[in-house]
């Protein structure tokens, strides 16, 4: 569990600085434990679990400025997944409540199998065209954003900005979905 | 989409963020709204008459060093609520203390007080401290507060509490029981509107 901490945040850290393969290390060790958090609070909605991943796993990644370095990396991620679960009962009218666990519940529970979120493809397909194509190329086999950019005509300088916005936007249609 | 698909998407996006974040959006609204209430001060409300004499005695300190504390104490909690996972219990003690502590020593001096000047002195505190609000509001779009209501109450105390310093320019009045009730009112509007504001647009 400790040794999860000290991945995670050296991760982080690392990530933070703008090395990418760490960062895409840190939102796969994350999603695994998102997983395993959301499911059993959310018993008989599978493909809502995935969304709910995906929804926070874009929180972290847009939000990462909010985490202070000095602190532990976990409570942070595990306040993110919180925040979205009680986000997600509230969207549904659903009266529960999460209790404060311990953060150590967060980083040990088992892992889940995983699905296909639907919320995130049809936030995708309500995206202007343009940005649309960009997140496709550049999630299929992990295509460089300056490939990216030129398949859809733009530079990579460009391609930066309109991927991040297309993220952005992304997350802001998630959370105002259902 | 798959997970990985996102994930693969997300990392493409990946680039070095600077540190405090929440620390440089409360500076810079501090270095866009503590002006504007300054400019409001000298062109809407006008300096107090008696400023230079004023600024010898020790009433003029007293009150600026009220508000600054306050603006002290919850600027420290906004910067820790605008963060998942951090608490800002002892800050919001401190700031509600300064706040209990001014209001019963003007208890104390309250009776045989005139009426007057009351409520200018709430208006103007919260107007001097509204444009500051929605700008610290808006510079901390990007933080992530688990308690949007809250964060956005807080940070308006911390505009309320620096726009109050600067209407003390204004302002003669020179009693406990006047600063205690009508500064805190002051304070406390600005944080009402930050509620307001921090629930729409705080959200994430």
């Amino acid at each position: 569990m400790d040794d999860l901490e000290t991945r995670l945040k050296a991760l982080m850290l690392r990530g933070l600085a703008g090395d990418a393969q760490a960062h895409r290390a840190l939102l796969s060790l994350l999603q695994a434990r998102l997983r395993a958090y959301f499911s059993p609070r959310m018993s008989g909605e599978p493909a809502d679990v995935e969304d709910l991943v995906q929804e926070t796993l874009l929180a972290v990644h847009l939000r990462r400025a909010s985490w202070d370095r000095d602190q532990p990396f976990s409570p942070w991620a595990f306040a993110i997944a919180r925040y979205k679960l009680v986000d997600h009962w509230r969207r549904r009218r659903v009266r529960k409540v999460a209790p404060l666990e311990d953060v150590a519940d967060f980083l040990a529970a088992p892992d889940v199998m995983l699905d296909d979120g639907l919320d995130l493809t049809r936030a995708l397909a309500g995206l202007p065209s343009r940005q649309r194509e960009l997140i496709e190329a550049v999630k299929i086999d992990g295509r460089s954003l300056a490939e990216a950019g030129l398949r859809t005509g733009v530079s990579e300088g460009a391609a930066k900005v309109a991927l991040h916005r297309a993220l952005k936007s992304l997350a802001e249609r998630m959370r105002r979905a259902d | 989409m798959r997970t990985d698909d996102l994930i693969t998407a997300l990392a493409a996006d990946t680039r070095a963020v600077p540190r405090y974040a929440a620390l440089r959006g409360l500076a810079l609204s501090t270095f866009i709204g503590a002006p504007i209430a300054l400019a409001l001060t000298l062109w809407w409300l006008g300096l107090r008459p008696d400023l230079v004499s004023a600024v010898g005695g020790a009433f003029f300190w007293i009150k600026a060093a009220y508000t600054l504390a306050l603006s002290l104490a919850f600027g420290a909690a906004a910067l820790r609520l605008v963060r998942p996972g951090a608490r800002a219990r002892a800050a919001l003690a401190t700031g509600g203390g300064v706040i209990v502590l001014i209001v019963l020593l003007g208890l104390v001096q309250l009776i045989g007080m005139e009426a007057a000047e009351r409520m200018p002195a709430l208006r103007g505190c919260s107007a001097l401290g509204a444009p500051m609000t929605l700008v610290a509001i808006l510079a901390l779009r990007s933080m992530a507060p688990t308690s949007p209501t809250l964060a956005g109450g807080v940070v308006g105390l911390f505009c309320g509490g620096v726009s109050a310093t600067v209407y003390g320019l204004h302002c003669p009045e020179a009693t406990l029981a006047f600063v205690g009730l009508w500064y805190s009112l002051g304070v406390m509007a600005c944080g009402a509107l930050g509620v307001a504001l921090g629930r729409w647009l705080l959200r994430w």
